[in-house]
């Protein structure tokens, strides 16, 4: 409770945690608000916002209705991000464990490929890999978390590097345990905090590649998403430039939202330390 | 084979640092029987340390033979030394820092338990009660986290992990020299108990010559990665007849009155 309070006390803490609880309320209750189908049509073609009180953001070219599009995005938006940070961040830390903690020919291969990964711009690996692949909501959390794991990798094999050494691995040695275990029930849960301190920018940074990813019509075709409604809007820019706008400040306030309560954290532990 | 607990023979370890080559261990030979405390002491530096680990392999040693209960110990594979180790264990210095940072007590006195199949999951939690009872704590200490109770008692939890699998050798390093003078002397008492019981060998490793004339039977003295004295504990304290034993005893006042006292 005192990490939660610490955390609210920082601007970027209360600012982030009110616009994350924001996101997160309106993904989990979309369907509670908007039981039915949001590509299915709504109303009328092309209706303001603020026009009809039953469909308050209005509607698209279609007729589907604009705010149940951007409450399920919301949706979208949140298991691909979550799901993409989890997927990386647990790649990472595994190999970034076993670099560390294997040292020596394993240490240098997996550090290469980490090197391979890294030098090619992240988005253009997840373009590559869902063109390839195809697209759905699977492979785009594949292709994000293929793009965001060297990261963590590269902390975790720093911090395993330094607890390597540490007298209670010897001391689990001495224990007769087994390589594998130390590596990961005595290192790898004390390398974890700061690859997890990471978790806040490749959250961020998958919902902006997956929005990016379904602008380009790379996106679950199944599924609404806020960069295929902006997308959508582009076609009739100069007519009804509410469609691309609206879901663009969903997009900027969500991931403003998690950057600042990344920054909050960041602080919060910070404070800890200086206070410890 | 050997006759003795431990043979070691011809010990070396060649470090390198910053580029240069530094010689921790230069031809080390020493033995231990069955119950017996050999002190291990000797300037900063000289390779105490290095030796205790390369005896624990901890470190692989460049050079030379170690025979533990009549194994080879340098030959075994991986897993054979994963076994073997249930009979050769360690107590450390800083028992905080010997921990996990997450453990419970009950979690460190499992480990050994369970990694060399000593009873079953459901029969473990008593053996661990008897354990801590052994090295003189309450059993509830068991749900506490390592960081949460006083260093005495962590140094007594550090015993009791490594007399969980019945070792016949167990390396002290600098084991007491962190703790007060009175738990110091707890902890001395604890160890003496556990060896007239289960007649296990200690290395003791140690700066303290005043401890070490108390607990050992034995002595080595080293130097530059060098054994240069070994013989009886209280014989050579008293007379040291190497330069370096003589300099040891000469930088602890109350040893060099005693010295004094009992040759005249
Ligand atoms: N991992 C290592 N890498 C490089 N040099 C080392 C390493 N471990 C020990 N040394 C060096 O080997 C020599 C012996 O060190 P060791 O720790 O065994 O001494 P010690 O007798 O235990 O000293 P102390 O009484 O201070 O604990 C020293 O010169 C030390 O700097
Ligand atoms: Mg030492």
């Amino acid at each position: 409770m005192n990490h939660v309070r610490r955390f609210l006390a920082t601007p970027e803490g209360m600012a982030g945690g009110l616009l994350l609880l924001g996101f997160l309320l309106v993904a989990l209750s979309a369907p509670f608000f908007f039981p039915r189908d949001p590509l299915s049509i709504a109303g009328p073609a092309l209706l303001r916002p603020f026009q009809d009180w039953s469909l308050p953001l209005g509607t698209d070219r279609l007729g589907r209705d604009v705010l149940a599009g951007i409450f399920h995005g919301a949706r979208t938006s949140l298991a691909v991000s979550l799901a993409a940070a989890s997927a990386s961040i647990a790649v990472g830390a595994i190999v970034g464990t076993l670099a560390g903690f294997a040292g020596g020919a394993v240490d240098e291969v997996l550090m290469r490929v980490t090197d391979a990964f890294q030098t090619v711009p992240g988005f253009l690996l997840a373009l590559a890999f869902v063109s390839v692949v195809g697209p759905s909501l699977g492979v785009v959390v594949a292709a994000i978390a293929l793009s965001a794991w060297t990261g963590p990798a590269r902390i975790a094999r720093a911090e395993v590097l330094s607890i390597r050494e540490r007298d209670y691995v010897a001391s689990a040695r001495v224990a007769g345990m087994h390589p594998l275990e130390i590596a990961f029930r005595e290192i790898l849960p004390n390398a974890l905090p700061p690859v997890l301190a990471l978790a806040s920018v490749i959250v961020a940074q998958a919902i902006l590649v997956e929005a990016a990813l379904s602008f380009l019509g790379l996106g679950d075709p199944n599924r609404v998403t806020w960069g295929g409604m902006i997308a959508e809007g582009r076609a009739v820019l100069r007519s009804a430039p509410f469609l691309s706008i609206i879901p663009g400040i969903a997009l900027v306030l969500t991931v403003l939202g998690v950057y600042l309560a990344g920054e909050g954290a960041v602080e919060a532990s910070a404070a800890r330390r200086s206070l410890a | 084979m050997s006759a003795h607990l431990l043979d070691v023979r011809d010990l070396g370890k060649r470090f390198s640092r910053n580029g240069r080559l530094v010689t921790a261990l230069d031809g080390i030979s020493l033995t231990v029987a069955r119950g017996e405390t050999l002190a291990l002491v000797g300037p900063s530096g000289s390779g105490k340390s290095t030796l205790g680990r390369a005896i624990l392999r901890l470190i692989e040693p460049d050079r030379g033979e170690i025979s533990f209960e009549g194994k080879n110990l340098l030959g075994l594979n991986s897993a054979d030394l994963r076994a073997a180790r249930a009979r050769l264990q360690m107590v450390s210095q800083d028992p905080q820092a010997a921990f996990n940072p997450r453990a419970t007590v009950a979690r460190v006195i499992d480990d050994p338990l369970r990694i060399h199949g000593l009873g079953s999951r459901t029969e473990r939690p008593a053996m661990i009660a008897r354990l801590l009872e052994r090295v003189g704590l309450s059993p509830d200490l068991h749900r506490r986290a390592v960081h949460e109770i006083s260093g005495g008692q962590r140094q007594r939890v550090a015993i009791a992990r490594a007399i969980a699998t019945k070792p016949s050798l167990i390396v002290l390093d600098e084991a007491v020299s962190a703790l007060d003078v009175s738990v110091r002397g707890d902890i001395l008492e604890l160890l003496a108990d556990l060896q007239r019981d289960e007649n296990i060998a200690y290395l003791f490793i140690s700066h303290d010559l005043g401890v070490v004339r108390a607990v050992a039977h034995r002595v080595a003295i080293m130097d530059a990665g060098r054994i240069v004295e070994t013989g009886d504990a209280r014989t050579v304290v008293a007379d040291p007849q190497s330069a370096t034993g003589k300099a040891l005893v000469a930088a602890v006042p109350k040893l060099r009155y005693r010295a004094a006292t009992e040759k005249a």
